[in-house]
């Protein structure tokens, strides 16, 4: 999913040494899928109630199932419109908030701690960037790219404690070959 | 909206499955492209081939080789397969693979609703052409055979091929409904930063009209057959003048559907031609701003003139005023697209390619096909030539030129880019004159039996149009085994051929040229930008 990111460093806009905030790329604000979909709905429902009143009412209820499937696909847009994911770094805590939909994930874990880990597949693509703690990892990133996921991955690198293995590909830009068995 | 879509997608990049799941349950847009794409082609020589044997038929006056009731069914399922089976989806398909990359987006909006949309296509043809099988096998009472208008009260008290061809229409039907909702949240929510809506592709205008358009009309479609079945099964009359009914307004009903559909199957085209013209004319597309108005005119003027179909049904003079020149007002934002599209070409830098061959021949037809239809537009002229062959002549010149010459023009444009082969040109051109020829032989013989009186949709004829019919049914032959040269060109293509560069054309222009050829199958590395 192409992304609006935003990173933040200690001393600009924000008291965390990192701040990172991911979310979806739409083109499309709320007042125009709101004229999108008011204006279909005007159209349609218009449309039916002139053939309801010729008689062919039966042309009502398919337009009423239209809107609704339309309407079903408008508010599924609206939930997700705050959808974001955003990973923060002030002093030992490193936070990891994921929100879609409705649904708001938070996790917390001590930065010295975290490892990143960084899996691309053949030729650098599909990379995958989790951060490890504990034995459990927090896959983060959903809504980057690969070249972002990879750059992302540098900059934590920075600045979490622990000792990185294997994760990074050895990079140039996006024609890097990637070996796994060698170490970064 | 896109989001848990997108995640879906997403997953599939550690674990693609292969075989026939890949088919099946595939959420990338271009593998669901080329599905409508393939299917569209299938449909093709399904409804062709029937056609040509109504051509064999026509080849001499008297019943050759079928009965009248046969003639009727294949008469039938040759236009709604046509329309419904290989125009729309082969548009579809089109759009599924272009307007994503075009747009700078990841892929369509909905990826699952567009898996759907396309695997509900498969079984409604199947329903739609189960009947004509089952009657070729002396079962049932064949496919329905009431024209592919399916006027009523033919359509209420015709055998049960009707009732396939409602649930058919119904699922087809759906299957337009998805992908129109699919293509306005892709256009209006997933465009690349920057790409402001007057910054879009005109290839993405065409397609927003042409969804905004399907959401308009179908519903309509929809209850309308609905009260055909219920007419046929539940005993009411909605189209039964003995009960108080109206046949009549079936066909109200059905042109209000019927004639927006001429522009949902133009307006794609439409937008898809500057693209190839100004490739091949090296030139800027002239006019980009009138050509985005000329499609919202279009767009609103469709579905305020369908009753111009029905001057021999019998309405009022003051509608028939009405109905006449709003249609004839129609040809002003057409004759704007005309124009731009004319002086893109104009002192450009020309080279005839097989996509600018296949271009210029849908404005030459499709120019004859609405001339034509100016005059069908005129009340007064109109009883003359209604229901006779110059009417079939007239919308053949003006759907072919859409739904074949300009799709096949965008095909060969964009060929290269996604098989990552150059097609064989030789083959192209032999494909588009054999197309060109066959087509003109078909159908310009058909202008001269109807203004000389030969009706249309009968298996038999007067002696007296014998030499026009046997030409056209030769052409008709022609334009058919086109079609395998152009299956021979995109197998060879898809097999090997010359290596296509990024940039396959010279004058070409848009994000999609920007992406290797092939497209890899996840478009874009990173999110594209336009300034």
């Amino acid at each position: 999913m192409f992304t609006d990111m935003v990173i933040c460093n200690s001393g600009q806009d924000s008291p965390d040494a990192y701040t990172l905030l991911a979310s979806p790329n739409r083109s499309a604000s709320s007042a125009t899928t709101a004229l999108v979909f008011g204006g279909l709905m005007f159209l349609v429902l218009l449309i039916g109630i002139a053939f309801a009143s010729a008689g062919a009412w039966l042309v009502l209820p398919f337009a009423g199932l239209e809107i609704a499937v339309i309407a079903a696909g408008v508010l599924y847009a609206h939930r997700h419109r705050g959808d974001y994911e955003r990973l923060a770094i002030r002093n030992d805590a490193l936070r990891i908030e994921r929100h879609v939909g409705e649904r708001l994930e938070k996790v917390e874990i001590n930065r010295h701690w975290a490892q990143v880990v960084l899996t691309c597949g053949q030729g650098g693509h599909h990379c995958r960037l989790a951060l490890r703690s504990h034995g459990r990892e927090y896959e983060f990133g959903r809504y980057l790219d690969d070249t972002q996921r990879v750059a992302v991955a540098r900059d934590l690198m920075q600045h979490t404690g622990f000792d990185q293995q294997r994760t990074i590909p050895r990079g140039r830009g996006w024609g890097f070959s990637y070996d796994e068995s060698e170490p970064y | 909206m896109s989001t848990a879509e997108t995640h879906a997608h997403e997953g599939h990049h550690h674990d693609q499955p292969t075989g026939l799941a890949r088919w099946l349950f595939t959420t990338n847009h271009k593998e669901i492209g080329t599905m409508y794409l393939i299917f569209a082609f299938a449909m093709l020589f399904i409804g062709g081939g029937m056609i040509l044997l109504v051509r064999a038929e026509l080849f001499q006056p008297g019943l050759q080789i079928m009965q009248p009731e046969f003639y009727n069914q294949l008469i039938t399922l040759h236009g709604l397969i046509m329309v419904f089976g290989v125009a729309m989806p082969a548009a579809t398909g089109l759009a599924n693979w272009m307007l994503p990359m075009m747009l700078g987006a990841p892929d369509m909006a909905l990826p699952r609703l567009n898996n759907w949309g396309f695997w509900i296509l498969p079984p409604a043809a199947t329903l739609l052409v189960t009947p004509f099988f089952l009657g070729l096998a002396g079962i049932g009472t064949g496919a329905v055979d009431a024209g592919w208008t399916m006027y009523a009260p033919l359509s209420v008290q015709t055998g049960w091929g009707m009732d396939f061809a409602i649930f058919a229409v119904h699922m087809l039907g759906m299957s337009s409904i998805l992908a129109a909702i699919n293509v306005i949240v892709t256009i209006v929510n997933m465009r690349a930063p920057g790409m402001t809506m007057m910054k879009m592709p005109l290839f993405a205008w065409g397609f927003l009209m042409t969804a905004i358009l399907l959401i308009l009309i179908m519903p309509v479609l929809a209850g309308g057959v609905t009260m055909i079945l219920t007419d046929r099964h539940f005993g009411t009359h909605f189209f039964d003048a003995a009960g108080g009914g109206d046949p009549v307004l079936w066909q109200h009903i059905f042109w209000f559907m019927g004639h927006p559909e001429v522009y949902v199957l133009l307006l794609p085209i439409a937008g898809a031609i500057p693209h190839v013209l100004q490739a091949f004319s090296r030139k800027p597309t002239y006019g980009y701003k009138a050509q985005v108005y000329g499609m919202w005119a279009i767009t609103v003027l469709s579905v305020v003139v369908w009753a111009h179909h029905m001057f021999t049904s019998g309405m009022p003079t003051t509608a028939q005023l009405y109905f006449m020149y709003s249609t004839m007002l129609i040809s002003l934002p057409l004759a704007v697209l005309f124009f731009c599209w004319i002086a893109t070409v104009w002192k450009g830098s020309l080279s005839f390619e097989t996509p600018m061959l296949f271009a210029l021949g849908f404005i030459i037809l499709f120019g004859w096909g609405g001339l034509t239809g100016l005059v069908l537009a005129d009340a007064a002229a109109d009883p003359q030539y209604h229901n006779a062959y110059f009417l079939v002549a007239h919308f053949h010149y003006a759907l072919y030129p859409t739904t074949i010459l300009g799709v096949m023009a965008a095909v060969y444009y964009w060929l290269p880019k996604w098989t990552g082969h150059m097609y064989d040109e030789k083959l192209g051109k032999l494909h588009f004159w054999l197309a060109i020829i066959g087509f003109n032989m078909t159908f310009i013989p058909q202008f001269f039996v109807g203004l000389a009186g030969m009706p249309r949709r009968i298996p038999d004829y007067a002696l007296q149009f014998a030499e026009w019919n046997m030409l056209s049914s030769i052409g008709a032959f022609i334009l058919g085994a086109s079609h395998l040269v152009f299956l021979y060109v995109v197998i060879k293509c898809v097999r090997g051929g010359a290596k296509a560069e990024a940039k396959s054309w010279e004058g070409a222009d848009g994000l999609e040229w920007t992406v290797p050829s092939p497209a890899p199958l996840h478009t874009f590395d990173t999110q594209p930008v336009v300034k």
